[in-house]
């Protein structure tokens, strides 16, 4: 099964909690457990590491920027996180922060994809990427509004 | 690493289900096309290793500021 989606899939799962990784991350192969929370009053997510303390990443959903991503999600990738319906799905993005934090970025060549049903989840590398690795928050330049300042 | 030289539409075949053909070979580009099982993935390598780059450069400034 091939899923296009078009807009944000609304969910009957909890968003947060934990996930698996069973490939971990590219440059963290070896993490795979991690525990996905919401950062308050911001319109990010942590997803911290439950092997090495040290170890956490920024993520938001790109339909907080974007209006109208759109991502088609490969076979091979469906197949291995076992998705069959949308509803099933979270689509997230790594933010790379900066100061100031307008100008921090989030990766779309490589979302992550969560069933939110089996909490298994992969960073997929996109083979026909339209965004990039650094693809800006904007919001109609109201990336203030992202809580961080 | 196995070295081998393959002419134009031959093949490759990798732990009998990967098939990589030559397509096309023209000014110093070699067009490649692949056939694999779904859990396979090909990646371009630079492609993964900007991920891998970006990811890293997402936990340092991450860490600056969770620590906050």
């Amino acid at each position: 099964m091939q899923a296009q989606i078009h807009a944000e899939p609304t969910s009957r799962y909890n968003e947060v909690g934990r996930v698996v990784f069973p490939e971990g991350l590219p440059g963290f192969e070896t993490l795979r457990n991690f525990e996905l929370v919401y950062i308050p009053e911001t319109s990010f997510l942590g997803l911290m590491s439950l092997e090495e303390e040290q170890i956490g990443f920024i993520l938001t959903s790109p339909w907080n920027w974007i209006e109208d991503y759109e991502i088609d999600i490969p076979e091979s990738v469906c197949h291995s996180l076992e998705l069959s319906t949308e509803e099933d799905v979270q689509i997230l993005a790594v933010v790379t922060l900066q100061n100031p934090v307008e100008a921090s970025t989030m990766n779309l060549i490589a979302p992550l994809v969560i069933n939110l049903k089996t909490r298994s989840a992969s960073q997929v590398v996109l083979s026909h990427p339209v965004y990039t690795t650094r693809e800006p928050l904007r919001r109609g330049g109201e990336a203030k509004d992202a809580g961080l300042d | 690493m196995l070295v081998l030289t393959r002419k134009l539409d031959e093949a490759l075949i990798i732990d009998g289900k990967i098939e990589v053909v030559i397509l096309g070979v023209e000014e110093g580009k070699v067009r490649i096309g692949i056939s694999a099982p779904p859990e396979v993935k090909v990646h371009r390598k630079e492609i993964l290793e900007a991920v891998s780059q970006e990811n890293k450069a997402a936990l340092e400034a991450a860490r600056k500021f969770l620590k906050k």
